[in-house]
């Protein structure tokens, strides 16, 4: 049982890695508290469903499609919604509040309270170490979901784009001094945080069906592993992802599978008690 | 150059600005002083960008740039350095210059690093390149400032009090780098400084603040012998 709940957690944890690295990226460059990450997360997998199930797009190509068009929807939200309340962070707090609840019934008005799952990409099991059959669609999920943190990485450690969004989040005036254009970059950076749920949201609803509020412990859990992992830190969250992910399904193995969000929440108040400022977080200065 | 038309700044009623005129002639090096709260800052932000006047225009080469956005006012030629430095402590020292390289309004020929590096190096940061910006000391980080501003490729530098906190061996030294953005470069400075003796035996004009309003404007010498300037530095 133990390697079969590894596995299960290292899949999870890669998953809200991606999750919380889409919030941790929006709360540090522009400040905002994006309430309804989990339903642009949930917006991708019905976009990757419609497309490969009901017009019958090859999975990766459907996929692809759907995280672009969640991209745009993420800048259409930021140009509508977020920018006019630059400056007062509750502003935004309390809109994207209700987004995520306006979207949830346009979901369930449109799609309906069943679940939708969109084709798997590979079929079958695959034997590891001759110890236990896991699921190829959730191995094909863990090596998705690992290149994409990996790239995410690279866009910010290495590229112009990511050295701009480093500067703006340490300090936006400044950057502005320089020559950035924040606004602009605002809207790529929310469009981009929104991408990242949509990421984690097409890789995993093929495992996970989407169902109009699917996504609220997603986003849940996301929120709590940039907290755990430290605000504004990528490390932060991939390791806080990958804890939540191993501690929920080792728990839920060893102890009781409806206890499965609680373990996860006294990981959280414990490493809070210990280190206010989360694993990998900075104090504030 | 840089023409200011009876700018006004008012905080709820307090006006920290008022009616200011001015006009800098290119290539000169202009000296802002004025005692503490004249409104020399409010001055330099509502020229940069921070925020808007609340009455009055500026002029940048003839174009108006009034409460242009501060990343457009950057690219049409402005750069500003601050009191207090604010470099990006998590980035290198290249990284950081290199985030003003990327962004100037003129295409970047070379890459991004060979410039980046270059103007460290002509500040004196060049062996400090891969140094993280937290790990400068006080004259590092305001070198480090100086070669952000200057990577942004400017024509009009404003200095905010450049030389605080510096002995006296760095002051002399950065008032030859100023020199030389003058002479060899061909940039036009904005000034403020506290440091009397550099700032009146560098500049060429003079304009002084006094309570939101302009006191005078003129040569150093002509500055250094006005009543009301003393009046105002010394009180009765």
């Amino acid at each position: 049982m133990l390697p079969m709940a590894l596995m299960n957690g290292l899949v999870m944890g890669v998953i809200y890695a991606l999750a919380a690295l889409g919030v941790s990226l929006v709360v540090g460059i522009m400040n905002v508290i994006n309430f309804a990450h989990g339903e642009f997360y949930i917006l991708a997998g019905y976009f990757s469903y419609l497309f490969a199930d009901t017009l019958g797009l090859n999975p990766i190509l459907s996929m692809s499609l759907a995280v672009g068009m969640v991209f745009l929807f993420g800048i259409v939200i930021e140009y509508t919604i977020i920018r006019p309340t630059y400056g007062n962070h509750m502003y935004s707090l309390i809109l994207t509040f209700i987004l995520s609840i306006v979207l949830q019934n346009a979901y369930l008005l449109i799609f309906g309270p069943y679940p939708k799952k969109p084709p798997g990409w590979v079929k079958g099991a695959t034997n590891i170490f001759g110890d236990f059959c896991y699921g190829n669609q959730r191995l094909a999920a863990l090596a998705a979901g690992t290149v994409l943190i990996v790239a995410v990485f690279l866009l910010i450690k290495k590229t112009w784009f990511g050295r701009m969004i480093r500067a703006a989040s340490q300090d936006r005036e400044m950057a502005e001094l320089n020559g950035v254009n924040t606004a602009l970059l605002n809207t790529f950076s929310f469009g981009l945080g929104c991408a990242l749920a949509a990421a984690a949201g097409v890789v995993l609803a093929p495992v996970f069906p989407v169902t109009p509020t699917s996504g609220v412990p997603v986003a849940l859990t996301a929120f709590v592993v940039v907290v755990l992992g430290g605000m504004g830190s990528m490390w932060g969250c991939v390791i806080g992802g990958l804890i939540l992910g191993l501690v929920e399904n080792l728990g839920a193995a060893f102890i009781s599978t409806g206890y499965k969000h609680l373990f996860g929440f006294i990981i959280l108040i414990v490493v809070l008690a210990v280190k206010p400022s989360g694993l990998f977080g900075s104090r504030e200065t | 150059m840089l023409e200011g038309k009876e700018l006004t700044k008012r905080f709820g009623g307090i006006a920290a600005l008022s009616q200011v005129s001015f006009a800098l002639p290119e290539g000169l090096i202009v000296g802002l002083i004025g005692p503490n709260g004249a409104g020399k800052t409010t001055l330099f932000n509502s020229i940069a960008g921070a925020f808007k006047p609340s009455s009055g225009q500026v002029i940048f080469k003839g174009k108006e740039i009034t409460g242009l956005s501060t990343d457009r006012i950057c690219r049409r030629g402005i750069a500003r350095t601050f009191q207090v430095t604010r470099p990006f402590d998590e980035m290198t020292c290249l990284e950081n210059v290199g985030v003003a390289v990327i962004n100037r309004a003129r295409p970047v020929s070379s890459p991004w690093r060979d410039a980046a590096y270059e103007t460290l190096r002509f500040v004196g940061l060049g062996n400090q390149a891969d140094l993280e910006a937290k790990r400068l000391n006080l004259i590092e980080k305001k070198r480090l400032e100086m070669a952000r501003a200057l990577a942004t490729e400017p024509s009009l530098l404003m200095l905010d009090e450049v030389l605080g906190g510096l002995n006296s061996r760095e002051i002399g030294e950065a008032v030859d780098l100023i020199r030389k953005l003058r002479d060899e470069w061909g940039l036009t400075v904005f000034w403020i400084e506290h440091v009397m003796g550099a700032i009146m035996s560098t500049a060429q004009r003079i304009i002084v603040l006094d309570q939101g309003k302009k006191l005078m404007e003129g040569t150093p010498e002509e500055v250094a012998e006005d009543r009301r300037v003393i009046h105002a530095y010394l009180g009765e």
